[in-house]
């Protein structure tokens, strides 16, 4: 608490302005001068400045920033749901101008088909694309089997708690075999202990499968412990205020969190945090 | 300044349309009529009618008209409204009563509560009383349905806070629980209300000795076309005004209480 | 190590909270459901004897029993059921794909539905008249009634019903790239086919109570028509008979389209 957000900021920055090397030329997500402007019925408002930066094949990469930043709305625009005002956004060297194959979203709420099965909630992405109902489904299974639902797969979405739904939630993006998972704070709705339980099952579909991954959180301790970066968003209008390499040995397990490291990078991103949440809530009024 | 009259020009365009295709229909209508492809026995032009409006409104039958199908409106609404709200406190302080009754409540919304119209009439005579028991029966049923639901909804933190700031019961009930409870029950009452309205001109349609419901049907037996329009667009106008008028209530009485 | 070592500690705490509760309780609730219209009898049978102007239930029942025994009750029985499953299937018919329309379209529905809520308090059956000198007293003009009358619940409701598909689920169709019939079929119908039923249930009670009073006001064959000439008559058991058959009718018919309904809900 001694060293002001400032100091981090230069300390880290590097990170951010980074020239990728050749390795990394048009593989993964790249961000070039992204700003998002939302239109409302008195103007408009801007969500996003500027958003630069890069997401390097099979990196899982958090982002965290204090509510109603815009973490969301920059998984929109990756997954194509949202245009950008300027700047763009491209994969493997193409830019994003709609939803693509090679991307997969998991959202924040509930987005099972509550009138289907397990296994067809599973298999609707492919069931969309068009793939024969024999093929999804044998695929389908063996994607609930990596993600622990076997034995559920009749099962409507009411039967499960809600843990199990953001599992087949992220199962039916898996099954898509994309690229690039984009993650809305998928275990925002969860309690804590569960959490981290499929926080930990889902570090370790990531190791079988080495997805990049972009991870939309608000909780400083789940990005560190699941992330190779965390990118940390200023308050609106939102730029990338500085990026964390997360240097800790994988594979992680759970204990990892009590280690002193973790300990340091969680102080250090909460330093950078504080600030931005301080102002949102100043923007909306909630702090004295 | 410019922009706030671009705004509420861009808000106001579709009440633009709605005239638009108002005053459209009607134009399409008079030219129908007048060029003879529609029969005047069918449908008189559009004008001829509002002309004939213009005498109706202020003649004695319509008068008289109005202020027996709102006296019947009143007085049914007013008696659906006390067992309503009975009902629905008796169906919250006793819940396995409710749970019994509420199957039967639901399902006498969709129940032709109308067709016991000739038996109220074989029992009561052709009077004003048994269109008061049906409209009063079908105002009845959103209010209590309301009531209960509103009770119900109230979050239990609100009669312990009172218990703790030593309230009495009276207090209670009056100052935290019906106050709690109005912006569900005031949706039922406006429900009840314009079930009354349509409950009291529909009845009056089918058997009356006057009313708004009855002149309609009256001329129409009388083949008399014009008046016969000119009386089924006042009373929709009527019902049209009544049904904005109370959700414009309704509206400002929740946003004042929430 | 596909599979999870330890079960997942949620699953089991929610089968064991599911089945809990209520069981003590569960045939008490339907037992003094089913005694309301026994209650409800006894009170018919204890005013018979009283006044003239109630037949006693036995009575009514026994008409009724001569009505299909006898056949007299067939023609009216056919032409009331006629007038409501046409009228009624119009008004899906209609009203369903209008209400899409309404609830997924903003312009159209900005303009729309406030004329459509605006009349909601007018009482549909003065239109009645207009459609009896357009098409004359008959089968016609009844099932025109009914239509109309069916049309209003169901559009309104389609309508509320779509407008309050999640976005959350249209997100995800979006970004599963489905395309506009897929997102209706696979995501915004089934999603809002309980909400769209419940407008269905009420637009079909509405027909059979549009149908009886229109056959009330005029008509040439009907079950409400029929009871008007057994009132104008004093048949009173007759009256009675019949009223007793509607009320049946729109209640198996309401029980049936609401077990659909709950059908959907699970």
């Amino acid at each position: 608490m001694t060293r002001s957000p400032s100091t981090f900021q230069s300390e880290t920055h590097a990170a951010t302005t980074r020239r990728p090397t050749a390795a990394d030329e048009g593989r993964g997500v790249r961000f070039d001068g992204v700003q998002v402007v939302y239109p409302t019925s008195d103007g408009s408002i801007e969500a996003i400045r500027e958003v630069s930066g890069a997401i390097s094949d099979g990196r899982f990469v958090s982002l965290i920033g204090p509510s109603g930043c815009g973490k969301s709305t920059l998984l929109d625009v990756v997954g194509g749901l949202r245009r950008p005002a300027a700047g763009t956004v491209a994969i493997n060297g193409e830019a994003v101008s709609g939803p693509r194959r090679d991307t997969a979203m998991v959202f924040q709420e509930d987005s099972t088909l509550h009138w289907r099965t397990v296994l067809s909630n599973v298999a609707f992405g492919l069931e969309i694309a068009g793939v024969p109902k024999k093929e999804r489904e044998t695929r389908a299974r063996e994607i609930i089997n990596l993600v622990g639902l076997s034995g559920f797969e009749d099962r409507h979405p009411r039967e499960l708690s809600g843990g199990m739904k953001q599992r087949v939630a992220i199962a039916r993006a898996l099954l898509l075999d994309p690229r690039i998972l984009l993650m809305d704070e998928p275990f925002g709705a969860l309690d804590q202990q569960t959490r981290m339980f499929i926080g930990r099952e889902l570090l370790r579909v990531w190791d079988e499968t080495r997805k990049s991954v972009l991870f939309v959180t608000h909780d400083i301790q789940e990005a560190i412990y699941l992330s190779d970066e965390v990118w940390i968003m200023t308050a609106r209008p939102a730029v990338i205020k500085a990026i964390v390499p997360v240097d800790l040995d994988r594979p992680r397990l759970p204990e990892i969190m009590s280690s002193p490291r973790f300990h340091e990078l969680s102080t250090q991103v909460w330093e950078l945090l504080r600030v931005e949440s301080e102002k949102a809530l100043n923007i909306r009024g909630e702090l004295p | 300044m410019s922009t706030t009259a671009a705004r509420s020009r861009a808000r106001a365009w579709p009440a633009v349309a709605q005239v638009g295709l108002v005053a459209g229909g009607a134009g399409l209508l008079e030219f129908l009529t007048q060029s003879g492809y529609i029969s005047p026995m069918v449908l008189p032009p559009p004008t001829e009618i509002v002309g004939k409006l213009g005498e109706i409104v202020p003649s004695n039958v319509f008068l008289d008209d109005l202020g027996s199908t709102a006296i019947t409106v009143f007085s049914a609404f007013a008696i659906g409204a006390i067992i309503g709200l009975l009902i629905g406190i008796a169906f919250w302080k006793l819940p396995f009563v409710g749970a019994v009754f509420e199957p039967y409540l639901v399902s006498m919304y969709s129940m032709p509560a109308l067709v016991f119209y000739p038996i109220l009439l074989a029992l009561l005579g052709l009077s004003k009383a048994p269109i008061v028991v049906i409209a009063a029966s079908m105002a009845l049923i959103p209010i209590a349905l309301n009531t209960m639901v509103a009770l119900r909804a109230i979050k239990s933190t609100l009669p312990k806070l009172g218990t703790s700031l030593n309230c009495t019961r009276r207090q209670i009930y009056w100052k935290i629980l019906a106050p709690a409870a109005t912006p569900l029950v005031v949706p039922g009452l406006v429900l009840g209300f314009i079930y009354a309205m349509i409950g009291t001109i529909a009845m009056e349609f089918i058997l009356a000795s006057n009313g708004i419901g009855f002149r309609i049907g009256y001329y129409y037996r009388s083949f008399d076309v014009v008046d016969m329009y000119a009386y089924i667009l006042v009373a929709s106008i009527i019902a049209i005004i009544v049904n904005v008028a109370l959700n414009r209530l309704e509206r400002r009485i929740r946003r004042d209480m929430q | 190590m596909t599979v999870t070592s330890d079960p997942p500690a949620e699953t089991a705490a929610l089968a064991a909270g599911q089945l809990e509760g209520r069981r003590e309780r569960r045939w008490a609730l339907p037992a003094a459901r089913i005694t309301v219209p026994i209650a409800a009898l006894l009170i018919w049978f204890a005013i018979a004897p009283i006044t003239d102007l109630v037949p006693s239930p036995a009575a009514a029942l026994a008409e009724l029993w001569q009505g299909f025994a006898d056949g007299w009750i067939y023609p009216g029985l056919a032409s009331t059921a006629t007038a409501v499953l046409a009228g009624f299937g119009i008004g899906v018919l209609t009203g369903f794909p209008l209400g899409y329309l309404l609830g997924r379209n903003r312009i159209a529905n900005r303009i729309f539905e406030p004329l459509i809520a605006g009349t909601f308090a007018v009482p549909r059956i003065i239109l009645y008249p207009v459609l009896l000198t357009l098409f004359g007293v008959g089968l016609l003009a009844e099932t025109g009634m009914v239509a109309i009358s069916a049309f209003f619940p169901i559009i309104m409701a389609t309508s509320a019903a779509v407008r309050q598909v999640s976005e959350n689920l249209l997100k995800l169709g979006r970004s599963l790239r489905a395309n506009r019939r897929q997102l209706a079929t696979k995501i915004v119908i089934p999603d809002a086919a309980p909400a769209i039923m419940v407008g269905i249930r009420i637009g079909f009670s509405i027909s059979f109570i549009a149908a009886i009073i229109a056959e009330l006001f005029a008509a040439k064959e009907g079950l409400g028509l029929m009871i008007s000439e057994a009132y104008a008559a004093l048949e009173l058991p007759r009256m009675y008979a019949i009223v007793l058959l509607v009320m049946v009718i729109a209640f198996v018919g309401n029980i049936l389209l609401w077990s659909l309904e709950r059908r959907l809900r699970s």
